[in-house]
């Protein structure tokens, strides 16, 4: 009986906290998504549209952990049994991504651009036992072409 | 060549989380899985209960043969144990005749309880010693375990059990947070039989007792005492497992003058079960 409280309890603090990170979180991912529009972000191998120049490169990258909370992980762990989109996560992994980007693209805001970006996702502090919360960590890299000088 | 022409632009909508409300979500999905896991419970357990009803002793002793209750006993509950021994053995050789043997242990608990486990374990525990009155009191109790065993409720109670640790496993894994409250709370819910299941154990114990003493004095004694203490509410978590005393009392009674079985001289309760005078 314990354990069941335990579990509620923690899953409606999951719930509300979750709630309001993930909403804090969404609205700085906007403002500075809408920030850093000017510089292009591209997956292509070269750069866009520049000539030979007077440029440099230079590796850039941005990564983010973003940790599940307790709800998220109890309503995952119900659609695993039942299959179908893990929409519990969907918004975990969304966040990661921008945020590791925009992480990438704060790192030179006056770059002319990054290309060749990559992104790579990993399942880290998967935990022991139960009640193990798992975090993602999203990795953001690119080359990243300056003016010289 | 045409160059390819870079629009700074932020995407209209967010193709990568769908638009759903998860505690929606969660809220249907918890009530299906639940709704599944009462089904399956309900079926497999009417599974348990006629399997149990058609299981033999030997068959009982050979599935739970193996089910050692080794209940370390201290001090006093050793003597209280044989004495409660001889009173099982005496009874059952006697009146209730069931083709098994019983292991009787007295274990020093304030929980006022006995319960009844497969293998033919009873454990008496030392709150229920305690307020017994007489021996035909006690008689009353362990005849009613007996009856227990003669119904097979024990077993039904242990298949239930079993099939819902099976289930919880089988559907979130070992040693998940779900499935060990399902154990705790197992334990609470299955130990209390049904009504109809108490009140079969009931008329089997009366007819124990009016065989042993030729009458039924001192059966509803227990039940007495049980719901005044009640009314003074030190015991509700007893209570929530055996429900409704008033009317086992009344049920007993009806039985006895149906039965024609009459009140007699209480006997007193031995020596080593008494309490300890403070």
């Amino acid at each position: 009986m314990d354990t069941l409280i335990m579990v509620v309890i923690l899953t409606a603090v999951g719930f509300v906290s979750g709630k309001i990170a993930e909403k804090m979180h969404y609205t700085s991912i906007r403002e500075r998504e809408q920030k850093t529009l000017k510089l292009p972000v591209t997956t292509t191998r070269r750069p866009l549209g520049v000539g030979p120049g007077n440029v440099r490169m230079e590796l850039v990258s941005g990564s983010v952990v973003i940790s599940v909370d307790y709800f998220k992980m109890m309503l995952a762990g119900l659609q695993n049994i039942f299959g179908g989109h893990v929409t519990a996560y969907e918004s975990l992994i969304d966040r990661a991504r921008r945020e590791a980007i925009l992480r990438m693209k704060e790192q030179k805001p006056f770059a002319l651009q990054i290309f060749n970006v990559r992104i790579e996702t990993t399942s880290i502090s998967k935990g022991t036992g139960s009640g193990a919360v798992g975090s993602v960590e999203v990795l953001a890299y690119g080359t990243a072409l300056l003016k010289a000088g | 060549m045409k160059r390819v022409q870079y629009v700074p632009r932020l995407p209209d909508e967010n193709v990568n989380v769908t638009d759903s409300s998860p505690l929606k979500d969660f809220v249907i999905l918890l009530t299906g899985l639940l709704g599944i896991i009462t089904a399956v419970y309900v079926l497999l357990g009417l599974a348990v209960d006629w399997a149990v009803e058609r299981m033999d002793a030997e068959m009982e002793n050979r599935v739970f043969g193996d089910f050692q209750f080794d209940i370390p006993l201290e001090g006093r509950e050793n003597k209280r144990s044989a004495i409660l021994q001889r009173m099982v053995n005496d009874l059952n050789r006697n009146c209730t005749r069931l083709p098994a043997q019983f292991k009787v242990y007295a274990v020093d608990d304030e929980m006022i309880n006995a319960v009844a486990l497969p293998g033919g374990t009873i454990i008496v525990f030392g709150g229920l010693l305690d307020i017994m009155e007489s021996e035909n009191a006690l008689a009353m109790v362990l005849g009613h375990e007996l009856g227990h065993f003669h119904n097979r409720d024990h077993l039904k109670g242990v298949g239930r059990t079993l099939v819902l640790m099976v289930i919880s496993t089988l559907v979130l894994g070992p040693n998940n947070i779900l499935n060990n409250w399902m154990e705790a709370s197992l334990t609470l819910t299955q130990t209390a039989y049904s009504r109809g299941q108490e009140s079969k154990a009931d008329a089997f114990g009366l007819q124990a007792l009016n065989c042993k003493y030729g009458h039924v004095s001192g059966a509803t004694q227990f039940f007495k005492t049980m719901s005044e203490k009640h009314n003074l509410g030190k015991v509700e978590k007893f209570f929530a497992s055996h429900p409704a005393d008033q009317d086992r009392i009344a049920n007993i009674k009806a039985l006895a003058q149906q039965q024609g079985f009459g009140e007699g001289e209480l006997t007193p309760l031995p020596e080593g079960l008494r309490k300890k005078s403070k």
